[in-house]
């Protein structure tokens, strides 16, 4: 077994090197934030997720099993931590999200010169968003899974506990529940 | 449209499809334009999707991190290797273990158990007994309702009668407490069924036709009565209290069914038991 793979890193920091732990953080962070930052739409949102997944991960690492790929065993605790965090956003209010929404207009830098046509980009892109952070959790977490991070189906499976046939058909059932929500804010 | 059709177009526009389907569902789109018009639809959502996957640069640390793990508690060392607790552990499952165990064992005991207000005199059968006033009582051979006893209470038992012959009915057990519907379900399983006294002629008694049993006002039974002998008629009723401690031994239920291979009557022990209704 190769000294850096992840699960050898897990290894050594089970028998107290710290730093092989702090490896696999520099290693993964990024795409633990990614889909933190997918989910909640903020950015202090998601650094507290990430940094919250990496504490339990420290916690449970004997219970990682090397059968799943680590990157797996994290984002099915960060997918845990997200729905949690949901349930308890939910309360937030409207004008916090539009906010967030506002902080995320210098994403939408339209490729297109005309102005006219830049606008209804930015508005449909803004709907979609919209659309997006009002799905509920288990609709939001496969598609930011599959449509956004673009894993595949064997590993959304095991992040969600699920078979794989159970997994696209709970990306389709997203997909259309994202459309549903979609049409009435584009005004189709 | 339909929901399947809706969700091959799903997959079709987020390349979840095999070149062939994708080709085959793409000419029947080509014929719908409801179903251009969704195709559509799932694309943009496609194309919007992939545009959010640029997000705004994060700003943790390693430093961070560690104060975080530090603060729950947890040294740079990593937790002890502790076993996976699989499920709920078997630990919990002694409590209710127990407390079914010590309920059967309460339930098991309670019916051995004498009462004070008399002896209970019990013997599974379909026979009842008729009290004749003076503490003796009359049995019948006719299948009744089972009946149980009941500690200490004594109320009219459902006559029946031996069909050997008078004397045969006047056979005396001891005083026998009356059964109560309640109870009799509880004896249900103690019947001894008479269709060997039909058969022979003979009253069957699943032990000594002696049987006693001391007053009811005096100490409760504390020993069974003796086991069974050979059916034999009973003529003369009599009854002795200070037999009953003495009369010890298992009791058998009569069956009904015979043994396959000699044909002759079977019986079931029951055990010694203080409380016996006596049937005939």
């Amino acid at each position: 077994m190769e000294l850096d793979t992840d699960v050898a890193l897990v290894y050594r920091a089970r028998e107290g090197d710290y730093g092989a732990f702090e490896q696999l953080f520099e290693r993964h962070r990024a795409l633990v934030y990614r889909f933190a930052y997918q989910m909640t739409n903020r950015r202090d949102d998601a650094e507290d997720i990430v940094q919250e997944a990496f504490v339990r991960a420290y916690q449970n690492l004997h219970r990682y099993r090397d059968e799943a790929k680590f990157t797996t065993w994290l984002l099915r605790i960060v997918t845990n931590l997200c729905t949690d965090q949901a349930r308890m956003s939910q309360r937030r209010t409207a004008l916090e999200q539009q906010e967030a929404m506002g902080a995320l207009d210098w994403m939408t830098v339209g490729d297109i010169d005309d102005p006219v046509q830049n606008l209804e980009a930015d508005r449909r892109k803004g709907a979609l968003r919209k659309a997006l952070a009002a799905l509920p959790a288990h609709h939001r977490s496969v598609i930011v899974l599959r449509d956004i991070e673009e894993r595949e189906y064997p590993d959304i499976a095991e992040i969600l506990g699920c078979t794989v046939g159970g997994a696209k058909l709970r990306v389709l059932r997203a997909r259309r529940a994202l459309r549903d929500r979609i049409a009435p804010l584009l005004g189709e | 449209m339909n929901g399947k059709f809706e969700e091959k177009l799903a997959q079709l526009a987020f390349g979840d499809m095999s070149s062939e389907e994708a080709a085959r569902i793409e000419a029947q789109v080509q014929k719908n334009p409801e179903a251009a018009r969704h195709l559509a639809e799932y694309r943009e959502m496609r194309g919007g999707l992939r545009a959010m996957a640029d997000i705004p640069d994060h700003q943790l640390s390693n430093e961070r991190l560690r104060e975080a793990i530090l603060a729950r508690g947890l040294n740079s060392q990593p937790v002890e290797d502790r076993p996976a607790r699989r499920g709920f552990g078997a630990g919990w499952v002694w409590m209710p273990v127990a407390a079914c165990a010590l309920g059967f064992f309460l339930i098991s005991t309670r019916h051995k158990a004498v009462p004070a207000g008399g002896p209970v005199i019990e013997l599974g059968n379909t026979v009842a007994a008729t009290s004749m006033g003076d503490g003796r009582f009359a049995f019948n051979d006719k299948p009744s309702d089972v009946f149980a006893s009941k500690r200490g209470t004594a109320s009219e038992i459902k006559p029946t009668a031996p069909s050997a012959s008078s004397a045969q009915t006047s056979a005396i057990a001891t005083p026998v407490v009356s059964m109560e519907p309640s109870s009799r379900r509880h004896m249900a399983r103690n019947r001894v069924r008479h269709s060997e006294t039909e058969r022979n002629g003979d009253p069957l008694f699943t032990s000594d036709s002696t049987l006693v049993a001391p007053n009811w006002g005096s100490s409760p039974i504390t020993t069974p009565v003796e086991p069974p002998k050979a059916p034999k008629p009973i003529e003369k009723p009599k009854h002795d209290d200070s037999q009953v401690a003495e009369n010890s031994g298992p009791i058998v239920l009569i069956n009904s069914d015979t043994d396959a291979d000699t044909g002759a009557p079977t019986a079931t022990e029951v055990g010694t038991a203080s409380n016996v209704v006596i049937g005939g």
